[in-house]
């Protein structure tokens, strides 16, 4: 057996690993019968997107890594994630957002602005909602900017400085990019809709929906471009953009723009083949019938294909490594999708997938979303990857 | 080019594209339409739809106990907070004769036991005049008060979703839930008929069940939705929650059900804003339910008061109740002047 494949095969039986670490972790912290029961389903979405958004930030805005494998510096790396956490999201979102600008961000608020409705389960899984839709809005940003502004802006200012400088960059597009495609949704949780603080949906017409798992679809749709072209592609088309004078900002901007347009015409694509198994999705249908659903859903596939992408780069060294150009990003793109393909089968699987994540059995269940799961298990991946350089792998193919 | 036609056009030519056959399900398909035949009226009393009297301490139980998905046999549930939903369903044949079904069951037994002597649905059960009950779902606040049925009757007919767990079936045969509060000391002795989410079940011409095999809210799956074919005025649902959700229902009585293009109404839970919350989707329904034209909307359970209101504002047909409730032991906390609901004691007509 040659070095690679023998390689791969440990790559695998780490993967294994990691879906039994996964398997652990959704069933102490998430799983509805678990311990701690957090999948309420909200409420441990939004951890979970907070703390991925978290380890993004921390990896590919401040570059903090650990390419050396160093054992201290890992557990310090997760550690400083996890204290990330909590002061994200109890205390930036619920108790600084949420009672000082923004009463929606936190629980506490909401049930304090009183009126219907307003219990604390309630309140919670709404001021969840609005966090997970903020941290897809940056985790769109984050590799539009990268991609279009690359090592470029502030890099002779070394890491922290430039850190600190993109990620300003980076929070004004996320922060704009929520307020006009999320927040109307989050204004229009309430009873009466809070038409004063955010615009009734825009998107109705053409989304057959209110909703803005609408946005959220094409949203996670263009983020998965933007991975696929980062990690399959290695760069390509992107990395032709020109970076210096005035493409510092067109660059970024025409990667925001360019993968919006790319991600909707693929989210087009997969409603489509959607069509052809469920029928149309109609005005105020449910399940699978509903057009919320359908974006929902180009969502989590994309969130499956992104999972796909990071398997096979953290556990199969993004193989081939030979091939000329063009065919290792085909074999790549097909390994990707098949992955992505086989991860959606094991989700709604009714003996396995379902028995191991302790869902309901069925599909478009409006209390569960593949999100969540996929987004804890791509946590792992990249604390793996990035904070502990992907132990005994990476050392071993040194 | 509309959205819809260029979806269209995308979707043929990724027919050929993919080969995701393995991955996504296949819809029920278009086959021949189900004649259920038709009946002249139905006319339904709403005996419970007060599953529970504050909502607030309901919401809690759950958030305590796990969130939307966890198991209802392992909360500690508030036992004082227990009502239950049962209704009474009355079919007139086109010969002008009638019978009488139960619909679920409720919850607490105390409750229902008041609710059913009330009622005089205790006499209806123990003389036979009520021999089938139809259970909607498996959920506690339509199973639970088994007992307050099966004391009167241990020998009814119960059609129910085949998508039951093993608890249920204990829960029907005797059993006590010591941390949920639920027991039946009246082991079922009757025919269980269980339906499954393939064909449509005939109960009496104008009156089917269609099971809809949805995963939903306390891991509980599959409703049996009640299809009534009202002669010369069309499809009438009833349900126990709707989760399956009231257009789709309509949706597939249109493409599955002969006369079902024709929508008249419907009565039950909506399964909506049950929690008086609010959520863009249910604008999409308010909205989607216009195109079906329904004139009688009976809604009340689930379908929260907030939904009831803005839907009659919005010109949907929602039949109001009256202050009949009041005269209940308890009342709901959610309860407004607005009577939006057929709420306790109410009756239709369709
Ligand atoms: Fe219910
Ligand atoms: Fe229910």
């Amino acid at each position: 057996m040659n070095e690679t494949k023998s390689n791969h095969l440990l790559g695998f039986a780490l993967l294994l690993g990691t879906f039994a670490l996964g398997w652990g972790v959704w069933h102490v912290f998430f799983a509805p019968n678990g311990i701690l029961k957090l999948y309420t389903p909200m409420y441990g979405f939004a951890l979970i997107a907070a703390y991925f958004l978290i380890v993004v930030v921390m990896t590919d805005v401040f570059g903090l890594r650990n390419e050396a494998g160093k054992p201290a510096r890992a557990l310090l790396l997760t550690l400083v994630s996890f204290l990330g956490l909590f002061v994200l999201f109890y205390g930036f979102f619920w108790n600084f957002l949420g009672r000082f600008g923004v009463t929606y961000f936190s629980p506490h608020a909401i049930v304090a602005a009183g009126g219907t409705g307003a219990e604390f389960y309630n309140a919670r899984e709404n001021s969840s909602l609005a966090i997970v839709y903020l941290a897809a809005s940056f985790l769109w940003i984050i590799p539009a900017w990268r991609a279009g502004v690359g090592e470029e802006l502030w890099h002779e200012c070394g890491r922290a400085k430039a850190g600190i400088a993109n990620f300003f960059g980076i929070a004004f597009f996320a922060g704009l990019a929520y307020l006009i495609l999320f927040h109307p949704h989050v204004t229009s949780l309430f009873y009466p809709a809070q038409t004063f603080a955010g615009v009734p949906p825009w998107w109705e017409g053409v989304a057959m929906t209110a909703s803005a798992y609408f946005n959220l679809g094409w949203l996670l749709t263009a983020v998965f471009l933007l991975l696929l072209v980062e990690s399959a592609w290695e760069g390509r088309p992107a990395s032709l953009l020109p970076k210096d004078g005035m493409w510092t900002i067109l660059s970024p901007s025409l990667m925001l723009a360019g993968s919006a347009v790319a991600g909707y015409l693929l989210f087009l694509g997969m409603e489509a083949v959607m069509n052809l198994f469920w029928e149309e999705p109609f005005l105020g249908g449910s399940y699978v019938d509903a057009p919320y659903f359908r974006h929902l859903h180009v969502a989590e596939m994309s969130g499956f294909f992104i999972m796909g992408l990071v398997i096979w780069r953290v556990f199969f060294r993004n193989a081939p490594g030979q091939l000329p150009p063009m065919a290792r990003w085909v074999v790549r793109t097909l390994a990707v999708i098949a992955i992505g393909l086989l991860l959606r089968w094991f989700y709604y699987s009714e003996g396995i997938g379902t028995a191991f994540l302790d869902r309901v059995p069925g599909l478009a269940q409006p209390d569960d979303t593949p999100l969540a799961w996929t987004l804890m298990m791509l946590s792992l991946m990249l604390v793996y990857d990035r904070f502990f350089n992907a132990y005994l792998l990476r050392e071993k193919t040194r | 080019m509309k959205r819809r036609t260029f979806l269209k056009c995308l979707g043929t030519s990724a027919a050929a594209a993919t080969a995701a056959g393995v991955v996504f399900p296949t819809a029920v398909g278009a086959q021949s339409k189900s004649d259920i035949g038709a009946c002249r009226s139905i006319k339904v009393t709403v005996l419970s739809e007060t599953s529970w009297f504050n909502n607030d301490v309901f919401k809690k139980d759950i958030t305590d106990g796990g969130g939307a998905s966890t198991n209802q046999y392992t909360v500690p549930w508030n036992r004082e907070n227990s009502g239950g939903y049962s209704a009474l369903i009355e079919v007139e044949a086109l010969d002008g004769s009638r019978r009488k079904f139960l619909m679920d069951t409720g919850w607490n037994n105390d409750w229902m036991d008041y609710v059913f002597q009330r009622h005089g649905i205790d006499k209806m059960l123990a003389s036979g005049e009520i021999d089938t009950l139809l259970l909607s779902h498996w959920h506690l606040d339509h199973y639970w008060g088994i007992e307050s049925t099966l004391k009167h009757n241990p020998k009814i007919k119960i059609i129910a979703p085949n998508t039951h767990y093993p608890e249920d079936l204990q829960l029907l045969k005797g059993a006590e839930f010591k941390v949920a509060g639920a027991k039946n000391t009246v082991p079922h002795q009757g025919e269980l008929l269980l339906v499954d989410d393939k064909t449509i079940h005939a109960v009496v011409p104008g009156l089917a069940i269609k099971q809809f095999d949805v995963p939903i809210l306390l891991r509980v799956r599959g409703e049996n939705v009640i299809y009534a074919n009202i002669q010369g005025k069309g499809i009438v649902t009833i349900t126990g929650c709707c989760h399956p959700g009231l257009l789709t229902l309509y949706n597939f009585a249109k493409r599955n059900i002969v006369g079902g293009d024709q929508t008249y109404g419907c009565y039950g839970g909506l399964h909506l804003s049950l929690f008086e919350n609010w959520d863009p989707k249910f604008d999409d329904i308010i909205k989607g339910a216009q195109s079906f034209k329904p004139e009688k909307m009976g809604c009340n359970h689930c379908t929260g008061w907030a939904w009831a209101e803005k839907a009659a504002q919005s010109g949907l047909p929602i039949v109001k109740g009256t202050d009949t409730y009041k005269s209940y032991p308890k009342i709901s906390s959610v309860a407004r002047g607005s009577n939006v609901f057929l709420t306790n004691g109410d009756t239709v007509i369709f």
